[in-house]
């Protein structure tokens, strides 16, 4: 993580991804890469338990794909 | 944001969220908590709201605006960002078929409510038991939504920073500013 300000920080893809693998360890028991995987290939189920981690993972998108 | 959540919920003297950009990039962040994103915000109740909002650079024919992909708020009883102890929350997609490439449609409103509880009417079973797996359709609901629930709920009772004439004008302005400009999804699969 680099600090860019008191408030902002930059994440890199590998930080990123390591805290939706931890998020995703802890609430599912799966990887961090099998979330995403499941989530979009639409066989996620109860993404509340997930959603903040897939908001994290929008920062992995390039902008095309907003 | 931090102005608006100083003035009523947040406990005193907490910074507030943080803001995350990806490496080298500015055209999107996520507005989420602080020291880690997933971290959930203290409140002056000593629950926690956990924050988590995507945002994105887009061109609009008024220039080029921030906008909202994906926002999650989640009201707990604890500072665990993984408890299973959450008491509500509200999640928001802009668009699902950007990720979500499955032949059936989204399955859930694009904007909707959860809530942590039992059905107490006479003996109705639900399937899965409780109301926490329903998702109840909702209008967007912005931070300054969730605030404002959490402020002005007495059943919540949480103590405000500040009495509500000082708090009440500033979410009533921001709530002027997004409301008008709101993406509204479908209140459910089309």
């Amino acid at each position: 993580m680099v600090q860019v300000n008191e408030s902002e920080v930059e994440l890199s893809r590998e930080e990123i991804l390591g805290l939706i693998d931890e998020g995703a360890r802890h609430r599912l028991g799966i990887r961090g890469e099998e979330l995403l995987e499941l989530y979009h290939r639409g066989q996620l189920r109860d993404l509340g338990e997930v959603a903040d981690l897939l908001v994290l993972a929008t920062l992995l998108e390039d902008q095309a794909a907003a | 944001m931090q102005l608006l959540l100083s003035h009523t919920i947040l406990e005193a003297h907490h910074p507030g969220p943080g803001l995350y950009w990806p490496t080298g990039r500015r055209d999107r962040a996520d507005l989420a908590g602080r020291g880690k994103p997933q971290e959930p915000l203290p409140l002056r109740d000593g629950r926690f709201l956990k924050v988590g909002i995507a945002l994105f650079i887009a061109d609009t024919d008024k220039g080029r605006r921030v906008k909202v992909s994906d926002s999650a708020y989640q009201y707990q009883a604890d500072p665990d960002p993984n408890t299973k102890n959450w008491i509500f929350r509200y999640d928001y997609i802009r668009d699902p078929t950007a990720r979500y490439n499955d032949s059936q449609p989204y399955p859930y409103p694009q904007a909707h409510l959860q809530i942590n509880a039992e059905l107490l009417v006479g003996d109705i079973k639900l399937p899965k038991g409780s109301l926490d797996h329903i998702h109840f359709p909702t209008r967007r609901m912005p931070l300054e939504g969730i605030i404002r629930l959490l402020a002005e709920e007495q059943q919540f009772g949480i103590p405000c920073a500040d009495p509500p004439d000082i708090w009440r004008p500033l979410l009533s302005a921001a709530e002027a500013e997004f409301l008008p400009i709101a993406h509204e999804a479908p209140l459910g699969p089309s």
